[in-house]
């Protein structure tokens, strides 16, 4: 039975630890979270950050140390058959179904999971191939089919059982420009248009979740730093300013950044090829910004550029930890 | 309950074709069933002959070689199946599908049923025509009884397993292996369990093949009638009516336990 | 390629499969491992033995000793082949390395001889173990005799069996090998089914003089008869054919296998890269 609920998925206060002989782990502290029907809502944070975590209690395969979750009006603890029956979850870099069977064959196989009948499975995986671009392969091994068709694949084995909550967590690893777009516009016109379905995204792609979220919530070593639509958090940041700089060197050190006063962030990202670094670096106002390129002359290092920027959601990040993504997969 | 039994019903008939159409894909062990597994078989013979053991000896060697290839099935097609399904990444969507666990592992070791019934029939036929193995079936339904009691009460036994395997990993593993020649061994695959230390028996007595074996051998090779088996039969039901309801406790106990420690879907534990 | 970079190699692969073989959280169970499997299938054998005896009317413990020491050897068969023939399956399919383990610039069939021998070193553990407790429980507990002077076995003579044997497993462990390359439906079974053959005509539990006439020109043909022949010799010091002409045809088939093997290791090494198959995975 499907009835009106105020939120299609709600987390209270859920913690979950991972213990283990050398190490305790919070990979979820205390993380509060509503998501409406019909919405598209973003995960976004580093790895490590607890993305994943949070996807596998909601959908049921992990079950959280403290605190409560509901999927469609169902405890994800205590009725997760009930949730089972609502939702579907694709993993990005997951092995979609098994080698040795056709494209057709492991979707017919996977539709029967669900309980379709043969001839409605027949038919959905002929819509689903036809919609994800697809059908040439239809009668191709999976092990012979490439990363882009396997996570086609993937999404379409999701789609079978039309759930009212998709869960996606990291959907576009390890897939080209082009492939990423589209998977994210038919991701979109499914949630929006079709099905009008609700979908939980993990990633750490902040273009994806701009382009794709209607709420996105930012996450960091399993907390909830801040959680609204894309351009509200960007708009947030508008009163600080964002300088993008180019330097002539990869070895430099930066950190004297982090102790400046007025500083509220910064992030780095070195190219061996041509031997520069590009700073982005969030100041409370331009003054602070001179002060910055003082000190970067103080160490002998050129300016080749200097621009201002317009905030992103790795900005929005940065206000809120001081480092961006490239400095925590290093931590 | 009537729409969710056909639901699983259509998971394990999924689950079975898969595995049906799997083998086919690559034929290669079709030869190798046919030939193969009388070698070890024709080893134990020739020792019985060698000893100058009566000719029955032959018969226990042969209907014990058709019983543990339908064991082997159940250990390794049903017992290690969510272990196979964790390192090749696809346990994760069978645990979000809202279906019974059973009905998964029953489709897998019903899919496995085709080749280990080939090479049961090949090892039951060729040593009748080849060793002479003194066969004799006065009655066919007790031996089919027997056979369809032994087989359900090692599924579910190898169900029961199954939910050690959904947690652990190569110990789960390693520990399916432990579970091969040890259990020739004492439920008597290849010579009477009879003739073992009093201990031994009571051990072995813990295990549905012992009786399965047992009663199989009293009926094909001794002649042997339902009159004299009738304990072995209840054993049977007996292990059927305990293991059954404890398998399905014991899965859904392992796998919430998975999802507590967070080990349910961890890979090369 | 320098000796140096084949022993570190070898060194590492014997480390690696130590490691993925001693993946245990417990080590009583890995112990066990090491002990009941082997053992039970001696006590399966010596139990055949001790009720074929009394059912046949008389026992032997010469025919006994050499069932005994013939199913405890093979254990390096077992080892070996079943080490050999997985390690296919769990470098490429279970951890996904071996196309890694492939390009890196030291050579495939030193890496495969070092996992082979972690294998040698685990048969070696087990066999010690099985003598051990087989001795245990069928004389001290059962009153078998086993006319076996452990202090008088001849142990240069019984290495150099050892030595020309697991060369020629390994050998043979290379066929395995590149039949697992190029088909995974076999990999499960192929141990079983290589040893099955070894053991039925190798001369393991019976004399191969019981085999139809076509039965013993194949056990003539197989190293593991002589193998097993010349073991005997130097337990037992005793034997139905000279130890000489044992060892030199240990030698020759130790040679033949090894040529045997090689070929088909690299005839499956082209066919995988012709056809993409270091890094397949069909499992299902």
């Amino acid at each position: 039975m499907w009835f009106k609920l105020q939120y299609c998925i709600e987390t209270k206060d859920l913690v979950r630890i991972f213990k283990s002989k050398d190490q305790t782990v919070k990979a979820l502290d205390n993380v509060s979270v509503s998501i409406g029907e019909g919405e598209i809502f973003g995960l976004l944070g580093p790895n490590g950050a607890g993305k994943t975590t949070f996807i596998k209690i909601l959908t049921t395969l992990l079950l959280p140390t403290s605190g409560e979750a509901h999927v469609g009006g169902f405890n994800v603890a205590k009725e997760s058959n009930k949730v089972r029956k609502i939702i579907s979850l694709v993993s990005g870099g997951e092995t979609p179904g098994y080698g040795i069977l056709s494209v057709s064959e492991n979707l017919w196989f996977f539709s029967q999971l669900y309980g379709l009948s043969s001839s409605t499975a027949k038919e959905e995986i002929k819509r689903l191939m036809t919609d994800l671009n697809f059908e040439e392969y239809a009668k191709t091994r999976m092990s012979r089919l490439s990363t882009g068709y396997k996570q086609r694949l993937n999404l379409a084995r999701g789609l079978l059982n039309n759930p009212k909550i998709l869960f996606l967590d990291e959907p576009t690893l390890g897939l080209d420009v082009l492939t990423s777009k589209k998977m994210r516009g038919y991701i979109v016109d499914w949630a929006k248009k079709e099905r009008k379905g609700t979908v939980l995204l993990t990633t750490h792609y902040m273009a994806e979740a701009d382009e794709m979220c209607d709420r996105v919530a930012i996450i960091d070593r399993g907390r909830i730093l801040a959680c609204d639509s894309p351009l509200t958090l960007k708009e947030k940041l508008k009163e600080n300013v964002i300088m993008r700089v180019e330097v002539s060197s990869v070895q430099a050190d930066f950190s004297f950044m982090e102790k400046m006063t007025g500083v509220i962030g910064f992030s780095q990202t070195r190219s061996i090829q041509t031997d520069t670094t590009t700073l982005k670096v969030m100041v409370r106002d331009e003054s602070i910004f001179s002060k910055v390129l003082a000190k970067l002359e103080e160490q002998k290092l050129k300016i080749l550029s200097i621009n201002k920027a317009e905030p992103t959601l790795e900005d929005v990040y940065i206000s809120l930890v001081g480092r961006g993504f490239e400095e925590e997969a290093g931590s | 309950m009537h729409e969710q039994l056909v639901h699983n019903l259509k998971v394990v008939y999924a689950r079975l074709w898969v595995r049906v159409k799997g083998e086919f894909r690559e034929p290669e062990w079709i030869a190798a069933d046919l030939v193969i597994p009388l070698l070890t078989l024709s080893a134990y013979v020739y020792l019985y002959k060698m000893l100058n053991a009566p000719s029955e000896f032959t018969g226990f060697v042969i209907i014990g070689g058709t019983m543990i290839a339908f064991w082997a099935n159940v250990l390794w097609n049903m017992s290690a199946q969510f272990y196979w399904e964790k390192e090749t990444g696809t346990l994760e969507i069978y645990l979000v599908a809202p279906i019974s666990r059973m009905a998964i592992l029953l489709g897998m070791a019903l899919g496995g049923i085709v080749n280990t019934t080939l090479r049961a029939v090949v090892i039951l036929v060729a040593g009748t025509f080849i060793f002479q193995a003194p066969l004799v079936i006065n009655e066919p339904l007790t031996a089919l009884l027997m056979f369809f009691l032994t087989i359900t009460a090692l599924y579910a036994l190898g169900m029961l397993f199954a939910s050690l395997f959904m947690l652990y990993g190569r110990e789960a593993w390693h520990t399916a292996s432990l579970l091969q020649e040890p259990v020739y061994f004492l439920s008597g695959s290849y010579f009477p369990t009879n003739s073992l230390p009093f201990f031994v028996q009571l051990l072995a007595s813990f295990i549905p093949l012992t009786f399965g074996l047992d009663g199989i051998r009293r009926v094909i090779v001794q002649g042997e009638g339902i009159a004299n088996i009738w304990l072995n039969l209840v054993a049977l039901v007996i292990f059927i009516v305990v293991l059954f309801p404890l398998a399905k406790f014991a899965l859904n106990y392992m796998e919430n336990l998975g999802k507590k420690e967070g080990r349910l879907t961890l890979r090369w534990q | 390629m320098a000796i140096k970079t084949i022993l570190k190699t070898v060194k590492q692969a014997i480390w690696i499969g130590w490691k993925v073989e001693t993946n245990w959280a417990d080590p009583l169970v890995f112990a066990i491992y090491y002990l009941i499997r082997p053992l039970a299938g001696l006590l399966i054998v010596g139990f055949i033995f001790i009720i074929g005896s009394a059912a046949g009317g008389a026992f032997s413990p010469e025919y006994f000793t050499f069932m005994f020491i013939g199913n405890s050897f093979f254990i390096y068969v077992v080892q070996i082949m079943n080490t050999m023939s997985m390690l296919i399956h769990d470098d490429r399919a279970h951890y996904e390395v071996l196309k890694h383990i492939y390009l890196s610039p030291n050579s495939w069939s030193w890496y495969i001889i070092g996992r082979a021998l972690n294998g040698v070193l685990n048969a070696s553990i087990s066999l010690v173990l099985t003598l051990g407790f087989g001795v245990l429980i069928f004389q001290g507990l059962l009153g078998v005799h086993i006319p076996i002077n452990w202090l008088g076995i001849d142990f240069s003579q019984l290495a150099l069996s050892l030595v020309l044997g697991i060369i020629c497993f390994i050998a043979m462990g290379f066929v395995l090998c590149g039949i697992n390359i190029m088909t995974s439906k076999v990999q499960f079974m192929l141990t079983e089914y290589v040893s099955g053959i070894l053991y039925l005509f190798g001369g393991v539990v019976f004399m191969p003089e019981i085999l139809p006439s076509w039965g013993q020109t194949i056990s003539n043909a197989l190293p593991i008869t002589y193998f097993l022949r010349s073991v005997r010799f130097s337990i037992l010091h005793q034997a139905a054919s000279s130890i000489q002409t044992d060892l030199l045809y240990l030698a020759l088939t130790m040679i033949t296998t090894i040529i045997i093997g090689f070929a088909v290791f690299r005839i499956a090494e082209y066919k995988a890269r012709r056809d993409g198959l270091i890094d397949k995975k069909e499992e299902y």
